[in-house]
């Protein structure tokens, strides 16, 4: 979806993504395990998105709608919708927060892949796009929550279990 | 899924509920009470909403089916009940224990396995499915991302999923949480076509 108003604070659910050139939204992913929150910032530009994305790979799934849900999909659908709200390819900052491995144990080792693929796939999906990667939070064995703050680029992200939230990417 | 089907497979996760709570109130010498157990279709995007969100701390006791056919069980309690839960496994004075190592964890584990052993055997006595429980993976982190372990593999093909919520309680402690039953489609048409 694409906001609209002002002064907003957006949070994106499983599968869920948004762009907007509203200077006052707010764009955040919660308790990010496995899944990646893939975002596209121009600074000049004043537009911004999130993608909330679940598993790699839409070819070993059913794909629904235009949702965020594979990375695949998600990457490009993110760029053609930042770029239909004035942002520049050349301008744009890319970030990746997310991808942990949840699951250790050798039993579930299939399973505790998931996080690590979908890292993989958005760092091939922007390679694809044409698209420098500006910040990675990814991988190690926590959740993490991503707050994207649209006017200025800031990034702010907060592991499970810290009690802090760590330091600001800006993109100024 | 229709009126009877949903009936059927709510009597058989029932059972197996029943029989689970049973071999959790032998392990722990304690009776178990069980406030609430119910059984819907929800979204996948909703699973942390039952449990206080996507960025609560939780403990969460997690054992893939496999065999006949998959699915997911998970236990999740809020930190200080794991913690209660840990004392009453391990036999110590409440209060006792103040975070997870490895000890507290393999005693989680430990109950992850009894619900899941007994959850199962009762369904598969019941239905002459052989299904088996994976080795228990204890996770304390945000609601959000334990659970992104599950929806993974729930969003590959489906929205939404059928899910049976058991709340229950030990009795004389104030301890509780939550059970939940997570079965594929296909588990769940397995289950119905061996019950019929």
């Amino acid at each position: 979806m694409r906001l609209q108003s002002a002064a907003e604070r957006r949070v994106l659910n499983l599968a869920e993504w948004a762009v907007t050139d509203s200077p006052l939204a707010v764009l955040g992913c919660l308790g990010l395990g496995s899944c990646v929150a893939i975002m596209l910032h121009d600074p000049e530009r004043g537009v911004g998105g999130m993608a909330h994305t679940v598993l790699p790979d839409s070819t070993a799934g059913r794909p629904r709608g235009e949702d965020a849900r594979f990375v695949d999909l998600a990457a490009p659908m993110l760029l053609r919708e930042v770029l239909a709200l004035g942002a520049q390819r050349r301008r744009l900052r890319a970030h990746l927060v997310g991808g942990a491995q949840m699951l250790r144990s050798a039993a579930m080792k299939d399973r505790a892949q998931i996080g690590l693929r979908n890292v993989e796939a958005a760092h091939a999906a922007l390679v694809a796009l044409g698209l420098r990667l500006t910040s990675d939070r990814t991988g190690g064995e926590h959740g993490r929550t991503v707050w994207l703050q649209v006017e200025s680029g800031a990034l702010m992200v907060t592991t499970a279990g810290k009690p802090a939230a760590q330091a600001a990417v800006r993109a100024a | 899924m229709n009126e009877t089907e949903l009936t059927s497979w709510a009597d058989l996760v029932a059972l197996g509920t029943r029989n689970a709570m049973s071999g959790l109130s032998q392990m722990i010498g304690r009776d178990i009470d069980v406030s609430e157990f119910s059984l819907r279709r929800v979204p996948v995007t909703e699973l942390a909403m039952l449990v206080g969100g996507r960025e609560q701390d939780v403990v969460g006791i997690y054992l893939t089916v496999s065999g006949a056919a998959d699915g997911h069980l998970m236990l999740i309690y809020e930190p200080r009940i794991a913690y209660a839960f840990v004392d009453l496994l391990m036999m110590q004075e409440p209060g006792t224990t103040t975070g997870l190592g490895e000890m507290e964890r393999s005693a989680l584990a430990e109950m992850g396995n009894i619900i899941g052993a007994f959850f199962l055997n009762s369904i598969a006595d019941a239905t002459g499915l052989s299904l088996a429980p994976s080795p228990p993976e204890v996770m304390m982190d945000m609601a959000g991302a334990l659970l992104d372990v599950v929806s993974a593999d729930i969003l590959l093909t489906q929205d939404e999923t059928y899910l049976a919520e058991t709340t229950f309680a030990v009795a004389e402690r104030e301890v509780s949480g939550v059970f939940l039953v997570m079965p594929s489609e296909q588990l769940l048409r397995t289950l119905l076509e061996q019950a019929a």
